[in-house]
């Protein structure tokens, strides 16, 4: 057993078809989403938004305008990027000229009889934040409109309320009405679940070691097999001592992903390695069984089954939001509309295993994803039982 | 007891009958040979025994015990070299050997002498961390036989060992199973090579579409099938008188002239040359060169079998 | 034409891969770019809505006012006070905003802003999608602002009120309006995000594929025989070429149908000479995995490798076009990474071509050749290293040699 696992492991380790898949895919995708994450995080906060302001007047209400501009444009967390014209028609050309720019402006804001009006480019956006941003802007101006309207009122009932410090401070400072709160200790960034998704995508693919273990291990798929079929070695044995082996080539290779993304890559999973390596273990299990069970499929060759693997893996991952931010929303659609498809969808299985990581303190939901990736893992190890235990042919 | 007891073994692919039931006993300490044309079924007899196929009819008893697929105690004794070269490419030679041999000793110090003796055994001590990509026909051949034989079986299978191999590595090989004979190992061997056969075999079997059709040792092959020399004698002018007479020989079962050579095809007897020489010389007819072989094999085999050609 | 008809052949005995990598992952651009709903450009300014979901312990005015405030920029959702529903709700993601009103909240605050100290804070939890809760939460601070002033204003107002008046205020709204810039083809451009993923599956499919036929037809001991025979290796080559460009322009022309079936409000919206040039744009960039496949085979490299090479090259170049995070918030650094690689030449060319008039001009057409240039650079780059390779292997050890010598695994 020991010695097929041994030479199980060294022959896979060799195969370039094998490491390529296992080790290279997720140290490349890595590498790429480092180079394009990294910078990411820094800017994690909303960017301020370039918007044209027209230049309001003299009034009281074009200063009271002037002074929110700059209070909003100021300081750290700014909001607004203004650049301010004469004209409203000058602020419209200026929103159209750079409409189609990598700069765009996402349109203007002018006081139109004392009252804040915005002219808005309507927005396109593929990221799920769609008219986000204008959305923002309008809300702000609300806001300040709500003010002034305040401030109308109470100048109109009771004059001498503005002289009040603690309304004026009511009035015009910014409120600190909230603090984010976090549900769990020591939450990854944002962009780790990219990394999660990527761990699980990579996982999944490594489904082809299995598959290609246990193509060499039947005697009716190459010369190879049957001679190892007819060989004194127990064929249980044989058998899991395959799989174990490329179980642990793939568990190992993603383990090496994983300290690659820690240590070159600075990605912080904010002490929870040990659980994300868990979960990296039952994917590559799952992973393994998958592949185990894709060669169970008779007459077909080892490459088609490859291509078998692929397009499953890619789908699932696909239905799982493991694609970038679009396919998050197609995910979520899914799982909304067929909350079934999540159960018998692993990648769907692996991520959300991750992301219990990431939200809850409590190992419960971590430990249900996982007993439903043991049961996945099981359930196609059965599924590919019967071929696997198979000695004998009716053809070789 | 004998180490192979094979009786009525029926296999059917699909509606082709590929053994048809067949019978094969081989006794212990004998190379036996099986011989038979491509497609006769001779590999799916192997298969059958090593129970690598499924059969639909008869018994198959090894060692004097049922064989089964999971009877691991019967497949540590048997070896086998299959007729495709069956090795790791991404492994090398002494972990290929090491590999298989594990799967029938798991004791690591005597697997290490085991797989140490089978690179000696094989010639591939210069060879043993090559991958087998870098070696040549031959000595892949060697390392496919080094793999089935690492562990010392007390039955070894060798399938068309030889295909594709030079005459000194097909010498080395011959030689090396003889060895193996004289250690008390029970052989099967199929090869198309008759001469090879000839040479090392004690006993011989025919096959053809799934059945046996002949057995026995060299010698008692050739007097079933009643083949004796064949003789052929260069005469400038023959009599057509004389070629009847030299036909109608008791000997004698053709004998054909084309103008240069006399050619005889004769029966099993004891003078054969003599008597054709004797009526040659009745006709005043004086030979040139004069040939007679005895019958070999293959004659055997192609008498058996049929000339014609196999699909 | 004997190796064109063999390698078709060969191709047709290996279906499962174009059935597999280009006819399948095809749908994979589909299914996502069908499932974005895009704001209509409508006249009317539409706010963003977010999910979001209070917990109020306090159940005073204020907080009641909150909910009233949240639900004119937000569907509510039910959250249960406990902490595990808190972060299901989150890891889910079934709220944006979640609000924790702590008991006594309201006249804490009262006091505060009556005083004129600072408010007491409140808990929240946003999500991952983080920007709309931050929307979310700008319209509970503008509402908290409004209550703060009144009472500071008003001491002898209740609190209820003082929300009355609050939410009043914020109900007075600033006039958005929807500059008419030209943003109104919503329809092209989600073809456009479908053509923008393609690049993923049909850099891996035709890698693939082209790599199947390359390393069956290359096999060591078939492709021997090819090139010891009278056939010239320019003829040999310029046949395997034909071959490997019928089965790209099979995943092309599958590739562009089916998008142009699947969003035919695009096709309407856009002119002819735009959905030709974005054609024509997607076959130039189809050439670069032609390529790249033909090396693979050049360099025998196993159908495994091709797969992973396919893959992972589809991967990174979808990725550097934008097509899994929009570019746009990448750095500056990436974004020059990125316009080194195809895919951002081919979305530019796409994103051009899109918008093209009936009777382009010359003007209009010049930037889509240079982007379709650009592509084909790429091409010519591969291509020469591949049939350099080619050159060189007739003359190496896996032409013939000992490799040769049969295997079985």
């Amino acid at each position: 057993m020991w010695n097929t696992f041994k030479y199980t492991l060294l022959w896979l380790v060799r195969s370039p078809g094998i490491m390529v898949w296992s080790l290279l895919f997720p140290l490349v995708l890595t590498s790429v989403f480092i180079a394009m994450f990294g910078p990411l995080d820094d800017m994690a906060q909303l960017e301020p938004m370039r918007v044209v302001v027209v230049e309001p007047d003299d009034s009281v209400e074009g200063q009271a305008f002037k002074a929110f501009i700059d209070a909003t444009s100021e300081g750290d967390d700014l909001l607004l990027d203004p650049t301010f014209v004469a004209t409203a028609d000058e602020a419209a050309d200026l929103v159209r000229k750079n409409a189609d720019t990598d700069d765009p402006y996402i349109g203007y804001v002018t006081l139109e009889q004392g009252k804040p009006h915005a002219y808005v480019v309507g927005e396109i956006s593929m990221g799920g934040l769609e008219n986000l941003k204008c959305s923002i802007l309008a809300l702000m101006l609300d806001e300040y409109t709500a003010r002034a309207y305040l401030a109308e009122e109470l100048v109109s009932a009771d004059p001498a309320a503005l002289a009040d410090p603690t309304v004026m401070k009511a009035l015009f400072e910014p409120m600190e009405a909230t603090v984010q709160m976090q549900v769990t200790e020591g939450q990854p960034k944002e962009s780790t679940r990219f990394y999660f998704a990527l761990l699980g995508m990579a996982a999944l693919f490594g489904g082809g070691v299995g598959l290609a273990a246990c193509q060499r291990l039947k005697g009716n798929t190459s010369a190879l097999g049957a001679r190892r079929t007819i060989g004194a070695t127990s064929h249980a044995r044989a058998v899991a001592a395959t799989l174990a082996a490329s179980w642990l080539l793939s568990f190992a290779c993603l383990a090496v992903a994983f300290a690659y993304m820690e240590i070159a890559g600075g990605v912080s999973f904010a002490g929870h390695e040990g659980a994300c390596l868990v979960v990296v273990a039952a994917a590559s299990l799952v992973a393994t069984a998958l592949g185990c069970a894709l060669s169970a499929i008779p007459h077909l060759p080892e490459e088609g089954k490859n291509g078998i693997l692929t397009g499953v893996v890619c789908f699932a991952s696909l239905f799982a939001g493991l694609y970038g931010q679009p396919t998050m929303e197609l995910a979520d659609t899914i799982s909304a509309t067929f909350p079934a498809a999540d159960i018998i969808n692993p990648a769907t299985q692996i991520s959300q295993a991750f992301y219990s990581i990431m939200y809850y303190d409590t190992a419960g939901p971590l430990a249900e994803h996982l007993g439903i990736l043991c049961v996945m893992a099981i359930l196609l190890f059965l599924v590919s039982a019967s071929s696997l235990r198979r000695q004998r042919y009716a053809s070789v | 007891m004998n180490i192979v007891d094979v009786k009525n073994l029926v296999k059917r692919y699909g509606t082709t009958l590929a053994l048809d039931h067949f019978n094969m006993e081989i006794a212990p300490g004998e190379v036996f040979g099986l011989l038979g044309p491509n497609g006769s079924g001779k590999t799916t007899a192997i298969n059958c025994i090593l129970q690598l196929l499924t059969y639909d009819k008869g018994s198959i008893e090894l060692f004097g015990e049922k064989m089964s697929p999971t009877r691991y105690d019967l497949k540590r004794c048997i070896g086998v070299v299959p007729q495709n070269v069956a090795v790791f490419e991404e492994l090398t030679v002494r972990e290929n050997i090491d590999y298989f041999c594990g799967l029938y000793i798991s004791d690591a110090a005597e697997r290490r002498a085991c797989v140490n003796d089978a690179i000696e055994f094989v010639g591939l001590q210069d060879y043993v961390k090559h991958r087998p990509k870098k070696l040549s026909g031959g000595l892949l051949r060697r390392l496919n036989i080094a793999c089935g034989i690492a562990h010392k079986p007390e039955l070894a299978f060798f399938d068309e060992p030889t295909v594709a191999v030079d005459p000194q590595s097909r010498a080395s090989i011959l030689q090396g199973i003889t060895a193996m004979s004289e250690r008390g190992t029970t052989v099967v061997y199929t090869s198309h090579y008759m001469e090879e056969v000839e040479e090392i075999c004690s006993r011989i079997m025919i096959m053809d579409k799934g059945r046996t059709l002949a057995i026995g040792t060299n010698a008692q092959l050739k007097i079933m099938t009643g083949i004796g020399e064949r003789i052929e004698v260069d005469v400038l002018e023959l009599p057509e008188a004389a070629r009847a007479k030299v036909q109608g020989l008791d000997c004698v079962q053709s004998a054909d002239y084309d103008g240069h050579v006399l050619r005889i095809t004769c029966g099993n007897g004891q003078h054969n040359v003599s008597d054709v020489l004797g009526i040659l010389r009745t006709f005043d007819v004086t030979p040139g060169r004069i040939w007679a072989e005895p019958p070999t094999l293959n004659d055997v085999f192609l008498e058996i079998t049929g000339r014609d050609l196999r699909d | 034409m004997r190796v064109f008809k063999c390698a078709l052949r060969v191709m047709r005995a290996h279906l499962i891969f174009p059935l597999v990598y280009i006819v399948g992952l095809s749908f994979m651009g589909l299914f996502m770019a069908m499932s974005f709903s895009f704001g209509q450009a409508d006249e009317q300014f539409q706010p963003a809505r977010g999910e979001y979901a209070v917990v109020d312990r306090d159940a005073s005015a204020v907080s009641q006012g909150m909910i009233d405030a949240l639900s004119a920029v937000g569907d509510k959702v039910e959250v249960a006070d406990d902490r595990r529903a808190f972060q299901d709700a989150v890891a889910k993601g079934a709220v944006d905003y979640l609000l924790v009103v702590p008991e006594g909240y309201g006249d804490a605050f009262a006091a505060a802003a009556r005083e004129g100290t600072d408010a007491p804070s409140l808990d929240v939890v946003f999500s991952y999608y983080s920007a709309e809760g931050a929307y979310l939460d700008e319209a509970v601070g503008s509402y908290l602002s409004a209550v703060r002033t009144i009472l500071a204003a008003h001491p002898t107002a209740t609190l209820e009120e003082a929300v009355d008046d609050a939410l009043d205020a914020v109900g007075h709204t600033a006039q958005t309006t929807i500059l008419t810039t030209d943003a109104g083809m919503t329809e092209a451009d989600r073809f456009l995000f479908y053509l923008q993923w393609s690049t993923y599956t049909l850099f891996a499919g035709i890698t693939v594929c082209i790599g199947v036929l390359t390393a069956t037809m290359g096999r060591t001991d078939v492709r021997r025989r090819s090139l010891t025979s009278p056939l010239p290796f320019i003829s040999y080559n310029l046949q395997m070429g034909l071959a490997c460009l019928v089965v790209t322009a099979f995943a092309w022309l599958w590739t562009f149908a089916i998008g142009a079936i699947a969003f035919p409000q695009a096709m309407t919206s856009m002119t002819v000479a735009g959905v030709t040039w974005c054609a024509l744009s997607m076959f130039a960039f189809c050439l670069i995995p032609l390529a790249i496949g033909f090396l693979l085979g050049q360099l025998s490299a196993s159908i495994t490798v091709s797969n992973a090479v396919g893959n992972i090259c589809g991967m990174v170049i979808s990725f550097l076009g934008g097509a899994w995070v929009p570019l746009d918030i990448m750095s500056p650094a990436v974004l020059q990474v990125a316009q080194l690689m195809p895919g951002y030449w081919y979305n530019k060319a796409c994103g051009l071509a899109a918008h093209l008039n009936s009777v382009p001009t010359l003007d209009a057409i010049v930037p889509i050749l240079q982007s379709m240039g650009v592509l084909l650079l790429f091409t010519a780059v591969v291509l020469v290293i591949a049939l350099l390779v080619a050159r060189m292997r007739t003359q190496t050890s896996t032409a013939g040699g000992n490799a040769a010598a049969h295997t079985a695994l």
